[in-house]
C-alpha cells in the first residue's frame, strides 16, 4: 500500500509543470546513499577517540543495516557493495573484504524486516548486535585467509563492542530520516 | 519490485557482486591486474575531499587539546623548567660531542652521510578498521612523496609510504600486520626486525639469541636494506616475556596530525668515488 502511494505521488509529480518536483523526489531517494557515503568517510577521519585510540565505530555498517531494514529499495545490493569498496579504499585494507561483508549485511538485515518492523527498539538493537558480530567474524575469517595468518581478532571484537554501544546514537537520526521518508513509523 | 523479473535481476546482481568481490580479493592478493593502480587513482580523487572535511575535525581536536593543557599549565610549567635545565646540560654535551665528531670525521676522511630532506604533510584519514593500520596523507608525487619513504614525527618513526598517488599517499604504520622494519638496539647495535601485529606494541623478531634486552632499551632503525635511513628512533622495549620482545613506539600513532616524509637517497654502491 505504501509503495502504491509513493508511485502515485511520483506520477503526480511527473505531470506537466511538476518536473522540478520529480527532480526533488529523485534527489530525496538518493539521500540514504549520500548519508551512507558521508558516514563511511566520517569513519576514516583521524579522530582520536579518548581511551580507544584510532578505533572508530563502523559507521558504514550501521548505515547499511538501518537502510536495508527500513528502505531496502534505497539500499540495493550494489549500493551496499559500493559502500564497502569505499571503506576498503579508505582503510587500505584488502579490496573487496568490506564490500563482501556489507553485501552480506544488506541481505541479512533486509531479511529481518518481517521480524523487526513494528517491534521495540531494544529488539532491533539486539539483532543488530548479532549481525555486527557475524560481520566481524566473517571479515576476520576473510582477513586470515587473505593475509595467510591468524590475525589478532581483538581489534575486530573491540570495534563490534564500540559499534554496538554507539548504535542508538547513530541509528536514531537515520531511523528518523527513513520514517520521514516513508511517513510511517517502523521499528 | 516483487515481479519475477525483478527478483531474477536481484538474484543475478547479488551473484555478480559476490563474484566481483571475490575476484577483487584474489586479484589484490596476487597482484594480478591493475588493482593497485586503480586503487591509487581513486585515492587521489578521495584525498582532496577528506582533506576538506578533516579540517573541522582537526580544529576541534586542537581546541580539545588546548583546553586539556590549560588545566595543567602550572604543573607543566614547573616540569618544563626542570626539563629545560636538564636539556641545557645535554646541549652542552651534544655540542662538544659534535665538535669531536666533526674532527674525527675529518681525520678519518669519512664520507658525509647522504642528505635527508623532508616534506611535511597533513594526515587526512586513517583506517578506522580492525585489520589494517594505515594513514592517509594529503601529499603525493606532486610534492615529492614516493613509495617506501620513511615517515617520522618529531618523536620518532611512524611508518613508511606504501602507495603514492599524485596528491595523496598512504602510510603503513609500524604497528600494521604487514610492517617489517630493520632495527637495532641503540646500546649494543644488535639487529632485529620490528614486526607489527596490529597491536599497539610491535614485536622485535629475529633478535640475536645472545642479545640481552631489558625493558627500557631504546631501539633505532638500522638502515639495512637501504630503504630507511639508519638511526631514526623508533621506541623503547616495553616487555620481555616468553621469548617475545615487544616495543612501545615513541610516537602516539593514534593522534597524528602532521608528519614528515623523509626524502632519503640511499648510499649507492660505488659512490665512494665521488666522496670527499
Amino acid at each position: 500500500m505504501k509503495s502504491r502511494r509513493r508511485k502515485s505521488s511520483a506520477r503526480r509529480a511527473g505531470d506537466g509543470p511538476g518536473l522540478s518536483q520529480l527532480g526533488l523526489w529523485r534527489l530525496g531517494m538518493a539521500i540514504p546513499g549520500l548519508i551512507s557515503v558521508m558516514l563511511v568517510m566520517l569513519g576514516s577521519l583521524p579522530i582520536g577517540v579518548p581511551f580507544l585510540g584510532p578505533m572508530l565505530p563502523a559507521f558504514g555498517l550501521i548505515a547499511v543495516h538501518v537502510f536495508a531494514l527500513q528502505r531496502p529499495d534505497l539500499m540495493p545490493h550494489w549500493l551496499a557493495f559500493a559502500l564497502g569498496l569505499l571503506t576498503d579504499l579508505l582503510s587500505g585494507g584488502p579490496l573487496g573484504l568490506t564490500a563482501l561483508v556489507f553485501l552480506g549485511v544488506q541481505v541479512l538485515s533486509a531479511s529481518q524486516r518481517r521480524v523487526l518492523i513494528g517491534r521495540p527498539f531494544l529488539l532491533g538493537w539486539a539483532v543488530f548486535a548479532l549481525i555486527a558480530l557475524a560481520a566481524a567474524v566473517v571479515s576476520w575469517l576473510i582477513a586470515c585467509a587473505y593475509f595467510l595468518d591468524i590475525v589478532n581478532p581483538a581489534a575486530a571484537l573491540l570495534q563490534v563492542a564500540i559499534t554496538v554501544t554507539l548504535f542508538p546514537l547513530i541509528a536514531a537520526p537515520l531511523l528518523l530520516l527513513s520514517h520521514r521518508m516513508t511517513g510511517q513509523a517502523y521499528a | 519490485m516483487a515481479s519475477p523479473l525483478g527478483l531474477l535481476f536481484n538474484r543475478f546482481a547479488f551473484a555478480f557482486l559476490l563474484a566481483l568481490g571475490l575476484t577483487l580479493l584474489v586479484a589484490g592478493r596476487s597482484g594480478i591486474g591493475p588493482v593497485e593502480q586503480v586503487r591509487t587513482g581513486l585515492l587521489d580523487i578521495l584525498a582532496p575531499v577528506l582533506n576538506v572535511i578533516s579540517r573541522p575535525v582537526s580544529a576541534v581536536n586542537d581546541l580539545a587539546t588546548e583546553i586539556e593543557q590549560l588545566s595543567r599549565v602550572y604543573d607543566e610549567n614547573a616540569r618544563l623548567r626542570e626539563e629545560n635545565a636538564r636539556l641545557l646540560h645535554w646541549q652542552n654535551a651534544a655540542r662538544s660531542l659534535e665538535r669531536d665528531n666533526a674532527q674525527y670525521r675529518r681525520l678519518l676522511n669519512v664520507r658525509a652521510r647522504s642528505d635527508v630532506t623532508y616534506i611535511t604533510a597533513r594526515v587526512v584519514g586513517e583506517s578506522g578498521g580492525p585489520f589494517v593500520k594505515t594513514l592517509l596523507l594529503a601529499a603525493g608525487q606532486r610534492d615529492g612523496v614516493e613509495a617506501n619513504q620513511a615517515v617520522v614525527s618529531e618523536l620518532g618513526l611512524v611508518g613508511r609510504i606504501t602507495e603514492a598517488g599524485r596528491n595523496a599517499a598512504r602510510i603503513l604504520l609500524i604497528t600494521d600486520l604487514n610492517s617489517r622494519i630493520p632495527v637495532m638496539l641503540e646500546s649494543d647495535r644488535r639487529r632485529a626486525i620490528l614486526s607489527g601485529d596490529n597491536s599497539g606494541r610491535p614485536l622485535l623478531a629475529f633478535l640475536e639469541a645472545e642479545a640481552v634486552v631489558r625493558p627500557g632499551d631504546r631501539v633505532v632503525t638500522s638502515g639495512h636494506g637501504g630503504l630507511l635511513p639508519p638511526g631514526l628512533v623508533v621506541g623503547v622495549v616495553s616487555s620481555v616475556a616468553d621469548g617475545q620482545v615487544r616495543l612501545r613506539p615513541f610516537v602516539d600513532l593514534g593522534r597524528l596530525e602532521r608528519v614528515n616524509v623523509l626524502r632519503y637517497r640511499r648510499p649507492e654502491l660505488g659512490s665512494e668515488r665521488d666522496g670527499p
